[in-house]
């Protein structure tokens, strides 16, 4: 039976009433939930025990990750979604999560254990002294304070014989320990010691290689990685076997998807599912992926033209516009063509709330045009949290037309004074600046540019100009103006 | 003195009229610039003949051979003065932002001088045109007639490109090939007429439609002119000529080719008409072109030769654009086709950056945002700026361009010398797909649009 013009409404409603997928910590009161739980399948070999080092930019679901392998409920519910990774066989413990209150490491006690002045050398200590913790943690033994542990950690033969034993027990009885990092951009707000404390705790991920049973797991940021002021002989290795945590369009729409199917609307969408041939949910298919029109594209198509027309705009040339489907993957994706979930999901959210819900469908193309406008804060507001200086920087850039040579987009900056008050406001707020120059080198435009395309804010097209997605266009357009500076 | 070449006359008319009879005077005239290229100003007043005297003596001097001989200016009083002016041709050019109305009389070319036509259809029309050869188009309108086969629908492919006909030989055979080509339908139309049968004798049936759909074909060359080729050059010399009709009212080549493609494009018998036009800033282009009410695929490879030519193609149809009204309909038929384009997205992204920047440069498209004189101050702290909740939506988001997008072909060895008839193999879905895949999708959008119109309207 066709749904009626009320399932339509009920089905608008419900979008507009998602919860705009909240950014999340691995623990604490923002820790994941059973209700979030939607498991792409390309999520998988990020999950793995095997995998040490993942990355993802802000919002791909790093911490999310982080927190359901540390949550024994969450882990058994993951393992159903993901039966080939015995997540079920797993103990888990953390390393570095940006929380001092222990179990769990923060940057306080980093800061007791590696003082400013300190060399490579105790960095690693400090990391080997987490790795015991962790394993003192799994054997239910009385922790003692982690400053505690250091001279355990300092003595090379000791700690490898006491992994050695720890990784012998893990295999005889099948299990396995898995020690997770996460928040690792928080360790530290100056551009020295983060190389130095990233380069530490890599060079442990290494030498940590050869035990099967004790595995250490790194959620961290692409540009945290790459980082090329990091370097030691292995890294070219670890960079290689590194996994991207990324959503795919068809991983994007099963998420929003699913999200319907099981909110409130769930007997209207059914009913929608049902009037074009396709398959409806329960919890249980969507997590195991058995849920169709949660990963094949042809079927999301066919639900979105149902929700929301065909095309971007009415009339015989509207499917020139685009699809509806395609659209707003288009303009969400950032330079490293990633799109974000949150934003998808705001995107959405936005048009759901825009205008008045027209009769034939769930949204209009007018109201995903407008939701465009809600994602690109959404995701600009979610970069402000790492990057406090990413909207000072953008907002110059409002007016520029693009792509555009590099001296005309930096003679902008340069009017604005932006690369000055980018260093005094990390400098005033304690917060990591944008660039980081040898000492005696004074920083540069040349050099803030990088740091945007580090984080996929801005790229250089073929022709070598730059260029910067729509996603941060529309951002630049919407920073509030104080004045202009003749150039 | 500097000698006038063509591309100054204009200017320095221009320029000489608006220093000495003014700016209004300029903007209510009309110059004329006769098939030599010289030219006249006809003013909307009436001139004395001190002001005439002087002024033809000014701009004889500075024009050179750029004048007209007999008079290089006229009042809106004198002799023939009024008919220049009514002249239903005239086309307003901007001369250094300048509106001039120009009435270009021309030998050649006077196709070129009719505003695109509305659309045509049903069933749609599909041009493939490009400026020169080897650049996959026929090729593009093989798979594209061969896949709407395959879904049963009823092609007709028109070759138009006379001088080099491939898509004959590409559809047809020995044994299909019709008695008559669209060769023979130019020259005969204004002496014998065409009758029934002599359409009839124009389209053949291809065997590449594969049993589900229909396939069929007016070739460039029929089966006489395959047996006759010595007479073909003959014949297209006569093909290209102007008819004039019984009346005594002239037939250009566009009305012609439009009155055969009208008579055979029969929304009953077809779905879709698909033409392939002959490469090249000429004549018979423009009649495919602008003329037959079609969508037009422009296709084109990511090299300098192709944007040089789009942008004389293009900067021509400027002209029909008025700066005033809004954007022109046929605008969204014009589609850019990367023929042979790279595996690599970001490569494909900077020929659609390229496109975009063809259609600015030819002053069809505005450009969204202007050069920036002034640099604009984030408002706020610096490491919070607040977002502006009073901006439209249309002051924000990305405007969507009144061109459409351009289409990528990608590489693909096996297509080269591409035979469809002896290739079957390159005919499954799945294999043409990958190379065609965004052509496909917009001709399923396209053919399907016609019955499918109310598509999520009645969800």
């Amino acid at each position: 039976m066709k749904p009626s013009v009320a399932d339509l409404h009920a089905i608008r409603a419900a979008i507009a009433a998602l919860p705009p997928d909240v950014s999340h910590d691995a623990i604490g009161a923002s820790a994941p939930t059973l209700d979030e739980l939607y498991a792409p399948a390309t999520h998988a070999t990020a999950l793995d025990p095997s995998t040490p080092i993942v990355s993802g930019a802000r919002g791909t679901g790093k911490s999310f990750w982080a927190g359901v392998l540390g949550a024994d409920d969450l882990r058994a519910v993951a393992a159903t979604a993901y039966p080939r990774l015995h997540l079920t066989s797993l103990d888990v413990q953390f390393g570095y999560t940006g929380f001092d209150s222990p179990p769990s490491i923060g940057r306080e006690t980093l800061d007791q254990c590696v003082p400013a002045s300190a060399d490579i050398e105790e960095a690693r200590v400090f990391f080997w002294a987490t790795i015991l913790y962790a394993i003192d943690n799994a054997q239910g033994k009385q922790l003692s304070s982690l400053p505690k542990l250091l001279p355990r950690a300092r003595k090379l033969d000791t700690r490898a014989a006491e992994l050695t034993a720890m990784d012998r027990g893990l295999q005889e009885h099948g299990r396995k320990l898995v020690i997770v990092y996460d928040a690792l951009d928080t360790m530290a707000t100056s551009w020295p010691r983060r190389r130095l404390l990233t380069q530490a705790l890599l060079e442990v991920v290494w030498a940590m290689r050869a035990y099967r049973a004790v595995r250490v797991k790194l959620f961290l940021r692409p540009d945290q990685i790459e980082d090329d002021a990091v370097r030691f002989v292995e890294l070219p290795k670890l960079r290689a076997g590194a996994v991207r945590l990324t959503w795919s369009e068809t991983d994007l729409y099963g998420l929003l998807f699913s999200r319907i199917a099981l909110g409130d609307a769930q007997t209207s969408f059914q009913r929608l599912l049902k009037w074009l041939g396709l398959q409806t949910a329960s919890r249980e298919e969507i997590l195991r992926r058995l849920w169709s029109p949660g990963q094949d594209a042809t079927q999301q198509q066919n639900l979105m033209t149902a929700m929301a027309g065909p095309y971007m705009a009415e009339g015989v040339h509207g499917y020139k516009k685009g699809r509806t489907y395609e659209w707003p993957l288009k303009h969400l994706a950032d330079a490293f063509n990633e799109v974000t979930p949150r934003s998808f999901l705001g995107l959405m959210i936005a048009a759901a709330r825009h205008g008045a819900a027209p009769s034939d469908r769930v949204i209009t193309p007018a109201g995903i045009h407008h939701g465009l406008r809600a994602a690109s804060k959404t995701r600009v507001d979610q970069l402000h949290d790492e990057f406090p200086w990413i909207k000072g920087v953008l907002a110059p850039l409002a007016g520029l037309l693009l792509p555009q040579e590099d001296e005309k987009v930096f003679n902008v900056w340069r009017q604005a004074r932006t690369l000055q008050s980018a260093m005094t406001d990390a400098k005033t707020g304690g917060y990591l600046p944008p660039v980081h120059t040898a000492p005696g080198k004074s920083p540069t435009e040349r050099d803030l540019y990088h740091a945007l395309e580090r984080i996929g804010v801005m790229m250089r097209r073929k022709d070598d100009r730059i260029d910067m997605p729509d996603l941060f266009r529309v951002a630049a357009k919407l920073l509030k103006k104080g004045g202009t500076a003749p150039i | 003195m500097k000698t006038v070449r063509f591309d100054d006359s204009l200017p320095i008319l221009t320029n000489v009229i608006r220093s000495t009879l003014g700016d209004a005077a300029m903007r209510d005239g009309t110059v004329l610039r006769d098939a030599a290229g010289c030219l006249a100003f006809f003013s909307a007043a009436p001139l004395d003949e001190i002001t005439a005297e002087s002024l033809s003596a000014t701009l004889r001097d500075a024009l050179g051979a750029y004048a007209r001989s007999d008079r290089v200016i006229a009042g809106s009083d004198d002799y023939g003065s009024a008919a220049v002016r009514a002249d239903a041709s005239a086309l307003t050019v901007l001369v250094e932002h300048f509106p001039v109305r120009l009435v270009d009389r021309r030998l050649v070319g006077a196709d070129w001088l009719h505003a695109p036509n509305p659309p045509a259809g049903p069933p749609p029309r599909v041009v493939f045109a490009s400026l020169k050869g080897g650049v996959g188009r026929s090729t593009a309108l093989a798979i594209v007639a061969a896949h709407l086969a395959g879904r049963g629908c009823r092609v007709l492919a028109v070759d138009l490109d006379m001088e080099a006909p491939g898509l004959g030989a590409m559809l047809l055979t020995k044994e299909t090939v019709p008695e008559f080509g669209m060769l023979d339908a130019l020259v005969e139309n204004g002496l014998t007429g065409l009758d029934e049968t002599f359409y009839a004798d124009l389209i053949g049936a291809s065997e590449l439609a594969g049993k589900r759909g229909r396939i069929d074909v007016i070739p460039a060359f029929g089966r006489r002119s395959l047996e006759n080729p010595a007479d073909v050059l003959a014949k297209i010399a006569r093909a290209y000529a102007e008819d004039v009709r019984q009346d005594g009212s002239v037939a250009t080549l566009l009305e012609q080719v439009r009155a055969i493609v009208e008579r055979c494009a029969d929304p009953e018998r077809y779905d879709a008409v698909l033409i392939d036009a002959r490469a090249g800033l000429h004549e018979s282009t423009a009649s495919a072109v602008l003329g037959l009410g079609a969508e037009v695929l422009l296709f084109g490879l990511d090299e300098a030769q192709t944007f040089q030519g789009y942008k004389a193609m293009l900067a021509h149809l400027a002209r029909f654009l008025s700066p005033t009204a809004k954007t022109p309909e046929w605008l969204e038929r014009l589609t850019i086709v990367q023929g042979k384009a790279p595996i690599d997205a970001e490569e494909r992204a900077s020929f659609v950056q390229s496109c975009h920047e063809l259609f600015i440069a030819a002053g069809i498209v505005t450009a969204p945002e202007a050069a920036v004189n002034e640099v604009v101050l984030p408002a706020g702290p610096f490491g919070d700026v607040p977002w502006d909740e009073e901006l439209s939506d249309d002051a924000v988001l990305p405007a969507a361009s009144p061109v459409p997008d351009p289409l990528a072909i990608l590489y693909d060895a096996r297509f080269q010398r591409f035979e469809p008839l002896g290739r079957r193999d390159l005919l499954s879905e799945a294999v043409y797909r990958a190379t065609f895949g965004a052509l496909i999708e917009w001709i399923d959008a396209l053919v399907m649009s016609g019955d499918a119109t109310s598509a999520g309207g009645d969800a």
